[in-house]
């Protein structure tokens, strides 16, 4: 243990849903306010705050978002920076946290990720979703986020063959662990039939393999290590936090293959000194199935082609060897673009812990989330790969 | 079948410089290659991407592609009536570019399927409801049609 360590003292979120009448700052503040009683801490002792979030200024709402949710909780007179990176923003957020502790400028920093997405009008929505692209050819154009998912499953076929069923039984397994999350958006009891006969959506995904759009917050407390270790009896450690972006220049990508987070994912596992084996516990960026599915590889859970197998064979169900999206996922859990990231980290915090109820994997020591945002030419905007253990 | 809308009207360009029509009458996209790099980008640009060197001319794309994915959306943005579409198209000059595709039927499409350059439709101008033009690929008909 070096003075350089970084660790999560306490996590909170809010539910996730259409929290209708509920502004940002009700259920944003209502998050931060659980990670702040989580973490034995006064508001005062916070340092610095980043927060994640994509739409509230396209809704003129505001452009300090952060300031309005934290004077709910009286964290104030402190630097607080909004961060956007699309459905990344609030892992991008997390990573800022941990390199102010990191470099020695901060003790306690706030890492939070909030969003507001239903009840605003359809027009307004769909643009803060179709700024996640290029807005010269492909928005303009008529390209649709679930049609990238879409053109990545087709590629995906085309080289492996069809894993419509897999994808399928993504959506179940999610579906199935969502139920046992509380703060869950989608309460759903499905089936493969279900999924496979749900409306399609961007050929081959079909409504039921998509994630909803939702409303919600989600905080995390990171401190210094040995404040940390003050603090709390189970600090998280955060072992690594790796970001990065698409090549976008080369026009020899492969659709069918997660390049880039290959590439986070190595630089991640290398800064953790650790490979993707040592995982007790996943969350991935499922906002379509056919994005779980190409995680896993992207991850290194499994090689090429060979992701729909950790499906067939209950690797990746929440008693198999690695549980996948334990949370329920984007898929259950639900997407509120800017706090998904930090959404991950509270659901690895509690897995860890031994807190997450009945949705509970097996003595975790070591967590891995991976979060998406964006694409280019169908390449992705921003990927970021965090782990975090117990040590 | 003419390869370009009879009601093609340049000043209704959804995206400015990107296609026009040839002295053939038939529409050519338009890109920028890097006299210094070689390096090929589309839509035009003032400078290239590659080397930053400004030593660039706008070029003729290939009217010929190869289609590297698809999707059928069968709901969409405002002012497109699904299903349609879309998806990315390698051209030779090692361009790839988001395109809508038409000339399709339930099943026709598939990665690698050979593509041609039309000046079509994309939407309605949502301010005057006048039609907006710009490139759409559609598949290369087979012997049997």
């Amino acid at each position: 243990m070096t003075e350089r360590d970084v660790a999560v003292v306490g996590v909170g979120q809010s539910d996730f849903g259409e929290l209708e009448g509920q502004r940002v700052t009700e259920f944003g503040g209502r998050a931060v306010r659980e990670a702040l009683l989580a973490s034995n801490l006064d508001n005062d002792a916070v340092e610095e705050a980043y927060i994640g979030n994509v739409a509230s200024a396209a809704q003129d709402q505001t452009g300090v978002v952060g300031q309005a949710v934290l004077r709910e909780v009286g964290v104030t007179g402190i630097p607080i920076t909004r961060v956007e990176n699309a459905c990344a923003s609030s892992t991008c957020a997390f990573r800022e946290a941990y390199k102010s502790i990191r470099s020695n400028e901060r003790d306690v920093v706030l890492a939070l990720g909030v969003e507001k997405m239903t009840g605003v009008p359809t027009d307004v929505a769909l643009k803060d979703m179709s700024g996640a692209s290029d807005a010269e050819v492909e928005g303009p154009m008529g390209m649709t986020f679930m049609g990238v998912y879409g053109m990545r499953a087709n590629a995906y076929m085309d080289r492996f063959g069809d894993v419509r069923e897999e994808l399928a039984d993504i959506a179940v397994k999610n579906h199935a662990n969502g139920l046992a999350n509380p703060h869950a958006h989608l309460h759903l009891d499905v089936d493969r039939d279900d999924v496979l006969e749900s409306r399609m959506v961007a050929d081959p995904i079909r409504l039921l393999d998509a994630c909803p759009m939702s409303d919600g917050a989600a905080a995390a407390v990171l401190a210094r290590g040995d404040v940390a270790e003050q603090l709390s009896d189970e600090p998280v450690y955060v072992d690594a936090v790796e970001a990065s972006s698409g090549h976008y220049l080369d026009s020899d990508l492969e659709y069918w293959r997660e390049e880039l987070d290959e590439r986070v994912s190595e630089q991640a596992y290398r800064e953790a000194g650790i490979g993707p084996d040592d995982l007790d516990v996943v969350e991935v960026h499922d906002a379509a199935t056919i994005g779980e599915l190409m995680h896993y590889e992207g991850l290194g859970l499994a090689s090429h082609g060979k992701g729909a197998s950790l499906v067939r064979n209950g690797d990746v169900m929440l008693d198999g060897r690695i549980p996948v999206n334990p949370s329920g996922g984007l898929k259950s859990r639900g997407h509120p673009v800017g706090a998904t990231g930090v959404a991950q980290v509270c659901e690895l915090v509690w897995q860890l812990r031994g807190e997450a109820g009945d949705r509970q994997v097996e003595d975790p020591t070591i967590g891995l989330a991976q979060n998406s945002g964006g694409a280019l030419v169908g390449e992705g905007g921003v990927s970021t790969v965090t782990i975090l253990s117990t040590r | 079948m003419s390869r370009v809308h009879p009601e093609y009207d340049e000043s209704r360009r959804l995206v400015d410089g990107s296609i026009r029509t040839a002295d053939d009458g038939d529409p050519v996209l338009v890109g920028t290659e890097c006299a210094e790099c070689g390096f090929v980008v589309f839509p035009t640009r003032p400078f290239c991407r590659n080397c930053l060197s400004e030593n660039v001319d706008d070029i003729d794309l290939s009217r010929n592609g190869e289609l590297r994915t698809y999707t059928v959306a069968h709901t969409g943005q405002e002012g497109f009536e699904p299903p349609y579409a879309f998806g990315f198209v390698d051209l030779p000059e090692g361009v790839r570019l988001y395109s809508l595709l038409k000339g399709w039927e339930s099943g026709t499409l598939e990665v690698g399927a050979p593509v041609e350059l039309t000046l079509d439709e994309i939407k309605p101008d949502p301010k005057t409801g006048e039609p907006l033009f710009g490139h759409v690929f559609r598949l290369v008909e087979g012997d049997d049609d």
